[in-house]
């Protein structure tokens, strides 16, 4: 259905974009049942800021009195002078140049929701940003927007809920986060006198989800206690995945084992490893893998040269949190570890000699995490393929048990065709002869 | 692990793919509607037919020529010549295939096969190692910006990979892709400090791999086992050190048997590489 109010040419020169974009995303927001949306990049100059902005009111209102035009803002807000005097504002706000060196430096990492006309509903302070960075700067990568498109017949009322549940979202989100929540289970469980059942009625959830976010959070303090004051508990919201999987794995293997599991998940957490390769590494020898890898690279191998705890006074943390181990064991990744702690927020590391730009350091070992996931399933197919034949003979051999279970009955019904029969036990034959040559 | 993670950079500002479809599906829809095309003078019939050649046209006026991707060469073997890497260069008559034969002091001759982008059965498969040359290596000179560094190098080694165990005699030493959009705005490159003057451009190191050399193993330069000289040598005209060259060379693994398998690996600095693995 066609919204009359919106302007058609830039309605329809939206869908036809969208029409050729595969990519979908949910916003949790949208009032809607269906609540994902197409995602589309945008040329940064084609969207336009809303005017309707609460957070740029009292600007709004100084440059109306300075210019003197009342409905500068209301006559006509998507045209030009209405969008270059917010595209002004949006700059001169505080935190604008820390949005553009963070969109330059990261990229837009969430995309913002534009209307069908492609009116930013959110985002507006990024999209200008990424403006700013390709007008002014000549900045190349700030030249598309990705935008979630809500659908043409969305209503006034619908857009304006959707920007109080985005605002509520967003206080939310700093508030009530996993780790937010797993905090207060932790609060609650130290002050109920450690009892399960009264902590899990005050929060309206199971026992086991409780219990899953306390043991969630264990793991948060080690790694956040590791860090030596340079990460904090906050940092990890986006790593929820990875915490479950790893809690839920540690929760009943060895000491030893689950060492070796939690500093490999650690080292991938820290270095941006998506949690689903951090999965692969979800076995005994998961730091040995990881540390041969680096090992085996002529860049990262210096980082094994670092300090380990063992040899640092201030650093025996690591003991603490990764358990005592031998200073030469095989695999261990405490040195690295500690390395990454010690670096307490510098945007340079020194490794052999060199100076070295940290983000781009923790993201080469990234790779190399991501490399020994790689191996560790590798190894895994491996480990099937030696197993393989055994487990199907074993499973031909049940099955030629049933079959003679069966026989006789079904050579009592009416349909048997003891011919078929004997061509398939013929057949039987010839593939066991040819697994016998085999051997 | 993507493709991508095969180099260390990623083209900036380009049109995304959903626009590129867009395009293709916007020439499809104009090929459609005769009433259009006949205003303009053309028959539907004409137009399908002059298609091919006329999209082949515009990339000749858009693209990189052979001349241009030979003038880019012969800059950064000039400045190697001036800097001392090199002691001389010999430049392919025309109609020869585009093999540069470089005099390396105390190496010998190296043979520098110059190609346009990896993903193609010409770039990466049409090749002949001169029996002169005592390391050989084979340079994409490749501008395009329709997929990242990293794909366009996965693309390519993947062919080589075909080559490798095949039963044609040669084999390479190593690879680079460089060209002149290496280090702009397009193509931001993590070697930019290193970047040297060339005929008044910034220009940074090329990004090279090792190639594996044939043996009874089953892991093939896996790590970068296999040391070659002339990394070495071309990096040193960007002011790399002879001991940090190998902080600056990726290397290409091949895997056989059971564990089959591909590994990239690009480094650019002391604690910067990254990996792809297929």
């Amino acid at each position: 259905m066609l919204n009359p109010a919106m302007d058609q040419d830039r309605v329809h020169h939206l869908v036809m974009r969208q029409g050729t974009s595969p990519k979908k995303a949910v916003l949790p927001a949208w009032s809607r049942p269906d609540k994902e949306l197409p995602v589309v990049a945008l040329e940064v100059e084609w969207v336009r800021f809303s005017t309707l902005n609460h957070r740029t009111k009292s600007e709004q209102m100084r440059i109306i009195t300075q210019r003197g035009i009342p409905d500068l803002f209301t006559a006509d807000p998507l045209g030009s002078q209405a969008q270059a005097e917010q595209f002004g504002i949006l700059k001169g706000q505080e935190g604008f140049e820390a949005i553009k060196e963070d969109l330059l430096e990261r990229g837009q990492q969430e995309p913002a929701v534009v209307t069908a006309e492609g009116v930013l509903i959110n985002g507006n302070r990024r999209s200008a940003a990424l403006r700013s960075l390709y007008v002014d700067d000549g900045v190349k990568s700030g030249r598309y927007v990705n935008c979630l498109v809500l659908p043409v017949d969305a209503t006034a009322a619908e857009l304006v809920d959707l920007e109080t549940e985005l605002q509520i979202a967003r206080e939310f989100k700093e508030e009530y986060t996993w780790v937010n929540e797993a905090l207060l289970i932790e609060e609650l469980f130290n002050r109920e006198g450690k009892d399960w059942k009264k902590v899990a009625s005050r929060m309206h959830k199971p026992i086991g989800d409780v219990r899953t976010q306390f043991e969630k959070l264990q793991q948060l303090h080690q790694l956040v206690e590791l860090s030596n004051g340079t990460r904090h508990h906050a940092d990890f919201v986006d790593n929820e995945s990875a915490f479950t999987e790893l809690s839920a794995y540690v929760r009943n293997k060895s000491g030893e084992e689950a060492a070796s599991v939690r500093s490999a998940y650690f080292l991938g957490i820290l270095t941006g490893v998506n949690y689903r390769d951090l999965r692969k590494l979800r076995r005994s020898d998961a730091s040995s893998l990881v540390r041969t890898e680096i090992a085996s690279n002529v860049a990262l191998a210096p980082l094994l040269g670092q300090q380990t705890p063992e040899e640092s006074d201030g650093l025996d943390i690591l003991d603490d949190v990764l358990g005592e181990k031998e200073p030469s064991a095989n695999g261990d990744l405490n040195g690295i570890l500690s390395f990454f702690a010690s670096q307490g927020g510098q945007s340079e590391a020194e490794l052999g000699g060199s100076k070295v730009s940290l983000p781009e350091l923790m993201s080469s070992v990234g790779s190399a995490v991501d490399v020994a996931a790689d191996e560790a399933s590798a190894q895994q197919q491996d480990g099937k393929a030696v197993t393989a034949p055994v487990g199907f003979v074993t499973e031909a051999i049940t099955k030629v048990a049933k079959a003679a279970k069966a026989l006789p009955k079904a050579r009592s019904l009416d349909g048997w065709k003891e011919e078929e029969y004997k061509a398939k036990i013929a057949e039987l034959k010839e593939a066991f002869a040819a697994l016998e040559a085999e051997a | 692990m993507a493709a991508e993670e095969a180099a260390p950079c990623r083209h900036r500002g380009t049109p995304p793919e959903e626009v590129i479809a867009r395009v293709a599906e916007i020439i499809r829809a104009v090929s459609q509607d005769s009433d259009y095309l006949y205003k303009r003078g053309v028959s539907a019939e004409e137009f399908d037919l002059a298609l091919p050649a006329a999209i082949e046209k515009i990339r000749g006026s858009r693209s990189a020529s052979n001349n241009d991707r030979k003038d880019f060469l012969l800059g950064i073997f000039r400045h190697m010549q001036v800097w001392g890497a090199i002691e001389s260069f010999q430049v392919p008559k025309y109609g020869d295939d585009t093999v540069y034969r470089l005099r390396v002091p105390s190496v010998g001759d190296v043979a520098i096969i110059q190609k346009g982008c990896p993903d193609g059965k010409h770039s990466s498969v049409a090749w002949e190692v001169p029996d002169w040359a005592v390391e050989s290596y084979l340079w994409w000179v490749c501008p395009s910006t329709k997929g990242d560094p990293g794909w366009h190098v996965s693309a390519g080694v993947k062919r080589l990979r075909r080559e490798f165990f095949s039963n044609r005699p040669d084999t390479l030493d190593g690879i680079i892709f460089h060209s002149d959009l290496c280090g702009s705005d397009l193509r931001p490159c993590p070697k930019k400090l290193r970047s040297v003057q060339i005929e008044g451009v910034d220009v940074p190191p090329p990004c090279i791999w090792t190639m594996p050399e044939r043996a009874a193993s089953s892991d093939l330069n896996w790590s970068g086992e296999r040391t070659r000289r002339f990394p070495a040598v071309l990096l040193s005209a960007f002011g790399v050190r002879s001991e940090e060259a190998p902080l600056f060379t990726g290397n290409v693994g091949f895997r056989t048997g059971s564990r089959e398998g591909t590994i990239i690996t690009s480094r650019f600095g002391a604690g910067r590489s990254t990996s792809s693995r297929s």
